[in-house]
């Protein structure tokens, strides 16, 4: 494998490192060594991903992770105290909550309240030693495997959420997931890797935020396998509002059953600088899936969402919605592709991306991408790229209202197009209170 | 309450208002008419301050106020209102939450205590039944999806929420049927007091059968070029206005 050493940013000590640590789990079941290996092989064969790459072409982040981070090694777990962490707690939410530090669960700030005939909810380490055949099985059904960052991932991670839906369970309440990084006394790098079981008619739903806990780097690979069963429902939040020396990667796939439908919603607020991949395969027909994004950012931050939803059986439907508001110097970026192959007639495709820029500095590339092979199918996709309008301002001041206090009345109204997709009625509002805010300052 | 003397206004390179001069007193009825193109729509829209209008000479005093450099929320705080030919959709807003914050901001600025949602409720009971606009379309985003006859009513309400000193009807009557026209004049007059004035620019004499001019000003090529009382409107109606232009291109 020496011909592969620094190809693309990739060096010997990393090499050695993570070879070392495949040698460390040999107890893991094969298939799971397995699994572990191939990600590896596809991860040593790109390397990082660097511009050249066309998923990556609008978004260095390989550079700056290589530059900052020691790849060859992973943080270890840290204790964490409750008050380290407490002004990041979603306020007045009544969840099940799993708490994570550098990627590794801690048990003693999780609860669970849901009872166990709806859901079983463990550490995915745990799960592996609980049943290691389940979770090579369900890793034996992943099909997505291009992303460099998610071979990296799939390559080390060992633990993570395990959330296993029970058939006809309708879940109580949502699943809290909170991933803290721990960079007060060194960088840290975190892997952690879930993975959402929902069995047939059951319903679920799942909230997860990443903060970085200290002043110091931090980076958050994250990977999440979404089995959605048949005619199952999942709504899936995702929050990022983490400070400015956070850096993430966030893979997320989701495969679904026939008459399925999950709902994602990212919304990006905070950090350095965030990829989000969001794939869907459709397994089935008479499946809905749903991604909605916000991205509301400032100073230097960064977010690029990468999404793809794959139509592979008639009679099912996507919807894409994604806005972006984008101040100061801050960088966006969305990629969204639909295929829809010869099987899946009668296909329904939307996809919308809306942009404001709101200074000279800040910019976006948005890129749609449509490959359709049915012939009967209705898909649309559309794009805009502005300022926020003249005469909508002008007509809101006509009426008494200050200048500031009317730009962040139509703001605000971008936003809620999103926010409004979130169903949970807490986070929801807690979403909306931090938005508001953000725009009165 | 309203001086304008002399003024001159252009948008981008163009000038289009070259000399304006007007006197409006508490509790009169001004009608601005004329032909397409002569500066009608310019006017209310520099009187209502929008920004890609410039002011290149002139005065324009709101009791005694130099309102030229003012933004156009302080002209809207100090009483000016501007009823739109086309009323904006702004999706995602809706009008209550809008009118709301409009009227408490105006409040504000007049040193008063805002309305708390009670007090806002019961007023907008009231003002809604004056122009006869539902619940339902005022808890839509604003405007968005309404029908034209739906939106200018909507401004009429609006201006009843707002109670403007001063109300400019920029073509509020454009593309109404009768019923809509009647009911949008009608909310007009319920509004009318001694202490406010109204500056209705319209196209047809029509309107001012239903709302009754004191004064009713012929505007041409930027300049008012005749005034006279609401007879003056009957014999626009019948004549049209080529004798206008053909006497004020002689001058």
């Amino acid at each position: 494998m020496t011909q592969l050493v620094d190809k693309n940013m990739v060096t010997e000590e990393f090499l050695l490192r993570y070879n070392t640590s495949l040698e460390e789990r040999e107890q893991e079941p094969e298939a799971l060594v397995k699994y572990r290996e191939e990600a590896l092989a596809n991860f040593l064969e790109t390397g990082f991903p660097t511009r050249k790459e066309e998923e990556y072409k609008y978004f260095d982040i390989s550079k700056k992770l290589v530059d900052k981070f020691d790849f060859a090694r992973e943080a270890g777990a840290k204790v964490v105290a409750e008050q380290d962490f407490r002004q990041f707690l979603l306020p007045d939410l009544d969840a099940n909550v799993l708490v994570f530090v550098n990627g590794k669960l801690a048990i003693e700030h999780s609860k669970l309240v849901s009872p166990e005939e709806q859901v079983t909810i463990h550490g995915l380490a745990g799960a592996v030693k609980e049943d290691p055949a389940k979770i090579a099985d369900l890793l034996s059904k992943t099909t997505l495997k291009e992303d460099p960052f998610y071979n990296l991932n799939a390559s080390v991670a060992t633990d993570g959420a395990y959330i296993e839906v029970h058939k006809n369970a309708v879940v109580d309440k949502p699943i809290m997931l909170y991933f803290f990084t721990d960079s007060r006394e060194e960088k840290a790098v975190a892997y952690s890797k879930n993975i959402f079981n929902i069995a047939d008619n059951a319903q679920v739903s799942v909230i997860e935020t990443f903060h970085n806990i200290g002043n110091d780097d931090s980076f958050a690979s994250a990977s999440t396998e979404v089995f959605v069963g048949g005619n199952a429902h999942v709504d899936y939040y995702k929050v990022q509002a983490d400070n400015e020396k956070a850096f993430q990667v966030n893979s997320t796939h989701v495969y679904q059953g026939a008459d399925s439908v999950s709902n994602v919603v990212t919304v990006s607020l905070d950090g350095a600088m965030v990829r989000n991949n969001l794939n869907f395969v459709l397994n089935g027909t008479g499946i809905e899936a749903n991604m909605y994004g916000l991205s509301l950012l400032d100073s230097q931050t960064a977010v690029d969402n990468h999404t793809s939803v794959d139509h592979k059986f008639p009679h099912c439907e996507s919807n894409e919605l994604y806005k972006g508001i984008y101040d100061g110097k801050s960088k966006g970026v969305f990629n969204g592709k639909i295929f829809v192959r010869e099987d899946a007639q009668k296909t329904n495709a939307f996809q919308a991306n809306n942009n404001i820029l709101l200074s000279d500095d800040a910019t976006i590339n948005t890129k749609p991408q449509l490959e359709i092979w049915a012939d009967d199918v209705k898909c649309s996709h559309g794009c805009t790229n502005g300022q926020i309008a003249d005469e909508q301002l002008f007509y809101l001041k006509s009426r008494g209202i200050g200048a500031e206090k009317a730009r962040a009345m139509l703001l605000m109204a971008v936003a809620e197009d999103v926010v409004n997709k979130i169903n949970d009625e807490v986070l929801k509002n807690h979403i909306s209170a931090i938005i508001a805010q953000r725009l009165m300052k | 309450m309203l001086s304008i003397k002399n003024l001159h206004a252009r948008v981008e390179e163009k000038e289009i208002l070259k000399g304006i001069n007007l006197e409006v007193k508490p509790g009169e009825v001004h009608a601005i008419m004329g032909p397409n193109g002569s500066g009608k729509s310019t006017l209310a829209s520099v009187l209502a301050g929008r920004e890609n209008f410039e002011v290149t000479g002139g005065e324009v005093a709101f009791e005694g106020k130099d309102i030229i450099e003012m933004a156009p929320e302080d002209r809207a705080r100090e009483g000016i209102f501007l009823a739109f030919q086309y009323p904006v959709e702004i999706p995602g807003v809706s009008t209550v939450n809008f009118l709301k914050t409009a009227v408490n901001e105006v409040r504000e600025y007049r040193g008063m205590q805002p309305m708390n949602s009670v007090e806002f409720l019961k007023e907008m009971k009231e003002k809604m039944q004056l122009v006869e606009i539902s619940q339902s379309l005022l808890n839509r985003s604003l405007n968005e999806g309404f029908s034209g006859g739906e939106k200018k009513r909507n401004e009429i309400f609006q201006m009843a929420m707002l109670e403007p000193k001063l109300a400019v009807l920029d073509e509020t009557d454009s593309g109404l049927d009768i019923d809509a026209l009647r009911i949008v004049a009608n909310g007009v007059n319920k509004l009318k007091s001694k202490d406010n004035a109204t500056i209705v620019v319209t196209h047809y004499q029509r309107l001012l059968d239903y709302i009754v001019p004191d004064y009713v000003h012929v505007l041409y090529n930027g300049r008012i070029v005749k005034s006279g009382t609401k007879e003056l409107a009957l014999e626009l109606e019948e004549k049209g206005y080529d004798w206008i232009k053909a006497e004020a291109d002689i001058i």
